[in-house]
């Protein structure tokens, strides 16, 4: 502490006679035991306050007082001002200098030389003895930097600041809450990182010392910039609250300039460059990168360009300044006398900056947000809602513990993710598609979308996949929260929000796997508030109408079915059956009104749907699409599901305890009980759940002749709908109990309770496990793949029942179904059906031949398709992380026409859930040949008779360009659905195509050499994408803006 | 509002129960269905599965006969798999016209090996692969598998060789890539006993010597389990002492059967035809009738059997005095406790008799179809057609099949669970390749006399299989 301790034997020294004696009572005495205190004010254009600002600081009691005014804005008028009410207070003109910093440094090039420097805003009126406790608690706990305690202008009684937090970003943060009522509660001398520029004592040998503020920084950021150098000097930073100053705070008004968040993010930064340790910086930017691109990027979907440009602009502005930075961290050093790490210590741990994002930017600085938020927590409704969600956020955490710290194990649905996110994004980008036989077409967008939130997770595949899977439970939850929003009931939404947390619908799906169905649980909520609002029945309309125009029920039912069907396309099929549920409950309770409100909300919908999911749109109309792409590739066959099953939810391995039918109880007591619209929307809301149910059971007895996708995705409408139900008897139980006589309506309510706890327990129970009953582990490191780099690329088929598969599989019937994979497991961008089907259709070909007995020599047949290995699975996981008697063995048939081929060889001891068989026949994907090695092959049958022989696997790899090299005289076969958009380069030479095998291409390149295949998307499957990602954007903005919109209002 | 309250939950509780009402009814799974799986060759599976035998050396030297009773040329390959550690040779093509046949000696494509099986591979629904023995004691002929199988069951044999010249084998032919393991459980006069973990590598022929495992037996029945893999297994049994010589290379049977077909017994003077059954359930009792099917003349009731678990019971029909008014007859081997069973007939003619000597022997089938190929071979040779059905009326064409086409010769109509014979004589032709066309599934057997042995064997179905048990 060198410095303070020569400030404090110059403050012994100083001269007296520089000082202005402004009171009356003061003593030669007194004043020769006090130190000498010159007050700076920094004038720029004040006001008619600046008279007080004056006088607050002529009637200090403080004896030994001078006076200093600084212009800094060349005010003629300004020595007039300050004569009339200070007549020996020095005027300094810095006109030529920008900002308060600048401006205030000006005190250095004068001549005085005080004890003490009281600096000012022009804005500032001191109590009368702030000055003297000031200068007693600098000398009594030896600071070198003092505050007061700056209270509201206008309203004394609220505390404005009481000191700063600061982060090691720079980022200052309030001690006290908005508005605070002053109580005294903040008293205390207390040690604060900084101190606000308002009104701040520094001894004078201190800011000589540190070069006074730093004139790089013309506005906000000097005080936090002083202190903290002020802190490396050694010296100490406090604040005395007994001292009061009330301040105006008007900066923006005064100017006329909002560059609060432009200055605010250059000057952080600044200070964190030349304050921050070496080593302290190669944490800290980094970190501070991420701040900014986090907040850049929300800024950018928000459609706040400006945002995104001063936050940004904060990075340019400093290099530009680089030399100047070096210059100040030079001298800095110099006078640094406390490590970095010791300054660490006492600034605020994580991030001010997120905090002070969403309540000054976002809220622009409003804080009526919070105080609202802070007084509603305040009341019992709130508090009640917030402890629900606490709890029922604390149970989906706490049942998914074992996936949040190991991840989610690759099976079934869940389908892996590539090594990096480049790879997803590059999958949905290039609009080939390797899964079967290849096809073009776009990947759904929702690949894409979890490929860019991963590169802004800086590659945080397996934590993006884990959002993937636990994400759409809270977007479920929310939606059941929201979905009673309307009525204005906390305890209605409590209701709906346990309700939904509770039936086992989503940990089934957990535990069978079933994205689609997670999928579903996400969208229903919010496809079924967007359907009641359109139709805008009570309590979805005011009394002036409806809540929501007709144009945004079309806009958001638009988004919701498009956000769903960019990550299932299956999920619109949710739609036609909420809408059917609605208008049959609305035909029930004869109040059909609203119904062509919703047929029109409806088709404007799913046009705007199309426009959301506009690449997948494009898809259908060129491509050539099957039910089974929505179907997820089931038939119409007959399952094992029951009723009862469907009616508790029970579509996973495990049989959900029949407890789950006390359900039945609260959904039912609106119908008994509820009167006026909680009737009508209780019979509504049953119907979306019958049709539901009705469906997936007329499903699972075989009675359609077409398939539906998951049972898990079509009962998620049901689900919803006992949500709201629940949510509903709540209202009921509010509104129509307290109004009924007392009878058999009041002992409804305990018996509800009751049953809802029984009901609840059944899913309580399950989270024993941490992963919901999933299993543990995966094939990724079961199956004995070999390494397609080291031998050629080649295809996996698999077969197995459709719930079992590792991706969306074609259904053949009798419970088999099958994909094909290239280079092994399938990834998420293989889990969809796609739209083209390609030349698929030969794999299914091949496999029912071999079925049917019809060959024994079913490898070459699929050696002609590039098919190295076929896998059977038994069972989702594989053993031990899979029990037995949730297997569903392939049907005999299968495994004894595997088992049957000459040219097919199992793999023994892989495991006991699969059967793997190695193909022996087997070709690469792409190989070399000889040419004219097809002749005499105009059918891949023909292989049975004139297997291939003489290929060489070469350009072994995934993607849309491969590279790798050709041997002289030779033709390559490239053993996937042909399209134009292939080409094959060798030396930059381009070879001519022919077709081969009856179905595949051959390339034929005039010599050898280094070869390239490569794919080139057509221009208007990217614009489409292009377009799409416009769309999405434009569509987070105006949510992102409603909301805020709503913040504000 | 009382009423639409009302109205209401009576709709919704109304539906739910009529959910759960229609819930009740069974549902129509579409399952894949089971593949059939016969032990009865079927023309139309493509791919033959020889386990061959011996070079030319041995005991049982093997050979092929291709059979093409299409219509058009016939193309096959042919791999041959040796016993040694010697590489596989490459597959050799060959082709024939139709209504011919090929010999093919196995000795020729893997020389040096003691033991050669193949796989013969031709892409005509008409075309037959049967495998030919040459030995020392006799010859014999039967059919390839058409199918591999992971349980084989030989019902009959003997090794007492010092003093009866009896001597057996076991051939199995694993012909897939992945080796394949089996253990082997015997049930002999002199006791049990058991080879466990046998490996028979992948595209190779082992053969077991039961004779070295299980001496001195009158009878030994064996049942092969593959623990791992699949293969197809034929017994070969010698005979050759001063009463009975005769060389059998029978297919073992896969699986066992609950109802199956001897289509060729008989109560002939100086023949003695013994049919064995072999229950390989190791713990369930099989009760067998054997039904006594004729032409017509004679309505005898079964002869019932009670065969316990893993043995294996015979019945010389010789000296079964009920038979004695019959002269060539039928059995139909029947499982009334739904056990499968395994059955087989060995017919011998001793040394002593004037007629052609010899042994043969032939698993009895379990399939019946619409149409079979019979190529007949030999000096006197015969087909048996058995209907077994309960109700249906078979008519019966036969059809002969040579390099000039096809020839209709004889329909015949055949009523329910009867059985009939065509003698090759009246067929035309020193060695005609028959086909059986009926309107009713039967099942078809041949007996071939050759100037010094005799062979008895199934005929191969050339149309769908059907497991007698469905047709009755």
């Amino acid at each position: 502490m060198a410095a303070t301790d020569e400030n404090l034997s110059r403050a012994d020294d100083v001269d007296l006679t520089s000082g202005i004696e402004t009171s009356e009572e003061s003593t030669p005495a007194a004043r020769d035991a006090t130190p000498s205190v010159t007050a700076v004010v920094v004038a720029n254009n004040p006001g008619e306050w600046f008279s007080e600002t004056l006088e607050s600081i002529v009637t200090q009691d403080y004896p030994r007082l001078g006076l200093m005014v600084i212009d800094a804005a060349g005010d003629p008028g300004l020595a007039t001002r300050v004569r009339a009410v200070a007549p020996a207070a020095t005027i300094v003109d810095a006109s030529d200098t920008d900002g308060f910093a600048a401006a205030a440094n000006a005190v250095l090039e004068t001549d005085i030389d005080p004890a003490f420097l009281l600096v000012c805003h022009d804005d500032v009126a001191l109590a009368p003895d702030a000055v003297r406790i000031l200068v007693t608690e600098s000398l009594r706990s030896n600071a070198g930097i003092i505050g007061p305690k700056l209270v509201e202008w206008d309203q004394p009684a609220h505390l404005q600041h009481v000191g700063l937090v600061v982060d090691r970003f720079g980022v200052a943060g309030e001690v006290v809450e908005p508005a605070e009522l002053d109580q005294e509660q903040y008293d205390a001398v207390t040690d604060v990182f900084a101190v606000p520029s308002a009104c701040v004592l520094i001894r004078t040998g201190l800011f000589g010392t540190l070069g006074g503020y730093d004139d790089g920084i013309n506005r906000r950021g000097d005080d936090v910039d002083l202190c903290w150098r002020a802190q490396l000097a050694g010296a100490r930073v406090l604040v005395a609250p007994d001292a009061t100053a009330r301040h105006r705070e008007g900066m923006v008004e005064r100017s006329g300039l909002d560059d609060v968040r432009r200055t605010r993010a250059r000057h952080q930064l600044r200070t964190v460059l030349i304050t921050g340790g070496s080593l302290s910086l190669l944490v800290t930017l980094p970190a501070m990168v991420v701040l900014t691109l986090g907040e850049a990027g929300i800024a950018l979907a928000t459609g706040r360009l400006s945002h995104v440009a001063d936050v940004m602009g904060a990075w340019t502005w400093n290099l530009a300044r680089i030399k100047e930075t070096r210059a100040r961290r030079r001298s800095l050093k110099e006078i640094t006398s406390v490590s970095p790490a010791d300054i660490r210590a006492v600034q605020q741990v994580g991030s001010v900056r997120i905090n002070a994002f969403v309540r000054g930017q976002i809220g622009r600085g409003d804080d009526r947000f919070r105080r609202e938020l802070v007084s509603a927590i305040r009341t019992g409704t709130t508090r009640f809602a917030l402890i629900a969600w606490a709890i029922v956020l604390l149970f989906v955490f706490f049942g998914s513990r074992a996936f949040i710290t190991a991840g989610v194990p690759a099976v079934g649905d869940f389908a892996a993710f590539p090594d990096s996110s480049s790879e997803l994004i590059s999958d949905w980008w290039n609009s080939w598609n390797d899964r079967d036989l290849g096809s073009a077409g776009v990947v759904p967008s929702g690949v894409g979308l979890l490929g860019v939130l991963a590169a802004v997770l800086f590659g945080a595949v397996g934590f993006v996949r884990t959002l993937w899977i636990l994400g759409p439970i809270l977007i479920g939850l929310i939606g059941a929260w929201r979905m009673l929003g309307v009525t204005g009931s906390r305890r209605a939404q409590i209701g709906s929000l346990i309700a939904y947390a509770v039936v086992p619908l989503p940990w089934a799906a957990v535990a069978s796997a079933s994205s689609s169905g997670l999928i579903g649980y996400a969208v229903a909520p919010w496809l079924l508030t967007v359907l009641l609002r359109a139709q805008a029945s009570a309590p979805y309309r005011v009394a002036a109408g409806p809540v929501r125009s007709l144009p945004s029920n079309i806009v958001g039912l638009g988004a919701v079915l498009g956000l769903a069907v960019i990550y299932e396309p299956a999920a619109i099929l949710l739609l036609p059956v909420v809408a059917a549920g609605l208008v049959v409950g609305s035909l029930i309770t004869l109040h059909p009104a609203g119904l062509g409100r919703l047929l029109i909300v409806i088709l404007g919908g799913v046009v705007c749907l199309g426009v959301v999911a506009l690449p997948q749109t494009l898809d259908l109309v060129v491509g050539n699409p099957s039910w089974a792409m929505l179907a997820e590739g089931r038939s119409g066959a007959a399952s094992t599901l029951s009723l009862s099953s469907l009616l508790r939810f029970s579509v996973g391995p495990d049989d959900w305890s029949t407890l789950v039918w006390a359900l039945a109880i609260p959904i039912s007591g609106p119908l008994l009980i509820g009167r006026s619209w909680r009737f009508d929307l209780a019979v509504r809301l049953w119907f979306v759940a019958l049709v539901s149910w009705g469906l997936v059971l007329v499903s699972a007895r075989g009675w359609l002749s077409f398939g539906l996708p998951d049972p898990a995705l079509m009962l998620a409408p049901a689900a919803a709908a006992v949500a709201g139900l629940a949510g509903v008897a709540v209202t009921s139980v509010e509104h129509d109990i307290r109004t009924s006589r007392f009878g058999w309506r009041q002992a409804l309510l305990p018996a509800a309770l009751v049953a809802s706890v029984l009901a609840g327990l059944p899913t309580l129970a399950a989270v024993e496990s941490g992963r919901w009953g999933l299993g543990r582990g995966d094939f990724t490191t079961t199956l004995p793949f070999v390494d397609p780099g080291v031998e050629g690329s080649y295809r996996v088929v698999w077969l197995g029942d459709p719930a079992l598969l590792p991706a969306t599989g074609r259904e053949l019937g009798g419970g088999l179904a099958w994909l094909a994979t290239l280079d092994g497991l399938p990834t998420i961008s293989d889990r969809h059906i796609p739209a083209d089907e390609g030349s698929g259709a030969l794999i299914e070909a091949v496999v029912e031949s071999t079925i049917a007995g019809d060959t024994s020599r079913a490898g070459r047949l699929f050696g002609g398709l590039g098919v190295r290995y076929i896998v059977v699975m038994d069972r989702l996981a594989p053993a031990p992380f899979s029990d037995a008697d949730h297997a569903l063995p392939a049907p005999r048939a299968v495994v004894e026409a595997l088992d049957g081929q000459l040219d097919l060889r199992q793999l023994v001891g892989v495991n006991s859930a699969v059967r793997v068989y190695e193909n022996t026949e087997w070709t690469s994907v792409r190989s070399a040949a000889v040419g004219g090695f097809d002749e005499g092959i105009d059918d891949l049958f023909d292989l049975a008779q004139k297997p291939l022989t003489g290929t060489a696997a070469v350009l072994s790899g995934t993607g849309e360009s491969i590279e790798g090299s050709v041997p002289p005289g030779t033709e390559v076969l490239v053993a996937q659905t042909p399209d134009a958009g292939w080409s094959l380069e060798v030396d930059g030479q381009a070879a001519t195509r022919r077709r081969a095998l009856g179905w595949a291409t051959a390339f034929v390149p005039a010599d050898g050499g280094a070869a390239t295949l490569s794919y080139a998307t057509p221009l208007w499957r990217r614009l489409a994408l292009v377009g799409q990602l416009l769309v999405l954007v434009l569509l987070a903005s105006a949510q992102l803006r409603r909301l805020v919109g709503r913040k504000a209002a | 509002m009382r009423a639409l309250r009302t109205l209401s939950i009576v709709l919704i509780g109304g539906l739910i129960a009529v959910g759960f009402v229609i819930d009740l009814d069974e549902r129509d799974f579409e399952r894949l269905a089971d593949p059939v799986t016969v032990a009865v060759p079927v023309s139309n599976a493509g791919t033959w599965f020889c386990p061959g035998g011996s070079d030319v050396t041995g005991r049982a030297a093997a050979g092929l006969e291709i059979v093409n009773a299409g219509d058009g040329v016939a193309r096959a390959e042919v791999s041959a798999f040796r016993s040694d550690a010697e590489d596989v040779p490459s597959p050799v093509s060959f082709s024939l016209d139709a209504g011919t046949r090929l010999a093919v000696s196995l000795p020729d494509l893997a020389p040096g090996s003691e033991w050669v099986g193949a796989v013969v591979e031709v892409f005509d629904p008409d075309v037959v692969v049967e495998q030919t023995y040459d030995g020392t004691t006799g010859t014999d002929r039967s059919p390839c598998f058409t199918r591999t199988a992971e349980q084989f069951i030989v019902t009959d044999g003997a090794t007492r060789e010092l003093f009866h010249g009896e001597r057996m084998l076991l051939l199995m032919l694993n012909p897939f890539h992945e080796d394949a393991v089996i253990d082997i459980s015997f049930d002999a006069d002199v006791g049990p006993d058991s080879l466990a973990a046998v490996v028979v590598p992948g595209r190779r022929l082992a053969v077991i010597d039961v004779t070295e495992e299980v001496t001195v037996a009158a009878r030994v029945s064996a049942r092969i389990d593959v623990v791992a893999g699949r293969i197809a297994a034929s017994r070969v049994q010698v005979h050759n002492s001063e009463e009975v010589r005769g060389l059998t290379v029978t297919p073992a049977t896969p699986d066992g059967a609950v109802v199956a077909v001897l289509p060729l017994v008989s109560r002939a003077a100086g023949r003695t035809d013994v049919v064995t059954v072999t229950n390989p359930s190791p713990t369930e009792t099989a009760e067998v009738d054997l039904e006594i099917l004729t032409d017509g003349t004679a309505t005898l009731d079964p002869i019932e059997l009670t065969v316990r678990p893993g043995r294996t019971v015979r019945v010389d029909l010789s000296i079964e005095a009920r038979l004695s008014e019959l002269d060539d007859f039928a059995l139909i081997v029947r499982s009334l406790t739904d056990v499968p069973v395994a059955a087989m007939v060995e017919s011998t003619v001793p040394l002593s008799s004037d007629d052609v000597v010899g042994v043969a022997a032939a698993p009895a089938q379990d399939a019946a179809s619409l149409r079979w190929i019979a190529p007949l071979d030999g000096d006197a040779s015969s087909i048996s057609v058995v209907n077994p059905s309960a109700s249906e009326i078979a008519s019966i064409t036969l059809v002969v099949v040579d390099e000039d086409g096809r020839r209709d010769v004889t329909t015949v109509e055949l009523g329910p669970r009867r059985r009939t014979s065509f003698d090759a004589a009246d067929l035309g032709g020193a060695r005609p390749i028959v086909v059986v066309e009926a309107s009713a599934p039967v099942v078809v057997g041949r007996y071939i006399v050759g100037f010094t042995s005799r062979q008895i064997s199934s005929a191969v179905i050339a149309d769908a299989p059907l497991p007698v048990v469905s047709v009755e």
